[in-house]
């Protein structure tokens, strides 16, 4: 354990027998600013989602979802941030004298 | 634990980042016609916290089937007065009586979800104390989550 955050870092080993033990392809996990949106970590046994772009407003982050389709395979699809609401007219309100 | 079935799109965090979640509906296509699993914190940070939550809880109401939402490490009574969903609440309402029912529904999500038996979800990560899927089953986890 980590002594000043109480937290518990789990290894490729960690993840991997957790996997194995029950049978698992893969540990979907999400908790963590990913810059792409997602992260696949651990040789393919944990991947990491994170689903909220430019996070905080601020971070400038991608965000992303998992495919699971009906045969299991997986694929991640990145998404940006939806258009902030009032920039884009803020922009159209340029003063006259700077046309 | 949920027994979620493939097709699914599995989400991460939201963060009361309600038209970025908009966004992510246009991309996996909207409930009832795709199958959703979010792994948890949709509340804090964002300025829509409320309007994320109760979307997602009223579309599990009415599409329970579609629709998977497990707890994140922010789904609790501490986390969200420190982090803006305690402070949103007041503002919006004046009293702080939705967060107090929005925060004990919390206690009832559920951890963890398997898809078809195959992809483990759940928000942060492993414990060094669980072992086997057995040992989340038997986890008394109506409460706040422990400091």
């Amino acid at each position: 354990m980590d002594i000043w955050t109480g937290t518990f870092p789990y290894t490729q080993d960690n993840s991997m027998k957790f996997n194995h033990t029950n049978g698992l392809k893969k540990i979907a996990r999400a908790h963590q600013l990913m810059n792409d949106g997602y992260q696949n970590t651990h040789d393919n046994h944990v991947t990491t989602v994170f689903s909220a772009p430019n996070y905080c407003y601020r971070c400038g982050n991608l965000a992303a979802v998992i495919e699971v389709d009906e045969n299991m395979k997986t694929t991640t699809m990145q998404f940006d941030p939806s258009p902030r609401r009032g920039e884009a007219n803020l922009a159209k309100k340029t003063p006259d004298y700077f046309l | 634990m949920v027994n979620v079935r493939a097709p699914v799109y599995i989400c991460g965090d939201v963060h009361g980042q309600f038209y970025d979640l908009m966004e992510l509906f246009k991309i996996g296509g909207k409930i009832p016609y795709s199958n959703y699993l979010f792994l948890g914190d949709y509340v804090d940070r964002g300025y829509y916290s409320l309007e994320t939550v109760c979307l997602l809880l009223s579309l599990k109401v009415r599409y329970k089937e579609r629709l998977t939402i497990l707890r994140g490490n922010h789904e609790s009574r501490s986390i969200t007065q420190t982090y803006g969903f305690y402070d949103e609440c007041m503002r919006k309402y004046e009293n702080n009586n939705v967060w107090k029912m929005l925060t004990e529904l919390f206690d009832y999500l559920p951890l963890t979800a398997v898809v078809e038996g195959q992809i483990f979800g759940t928000h942060g990560g492993l414990s060094p104390n669980i072992k086997t899927l057995d040992d989340i089953r038997k986890l008394d986890r109506f409460q706040e989550v422990p400091s």
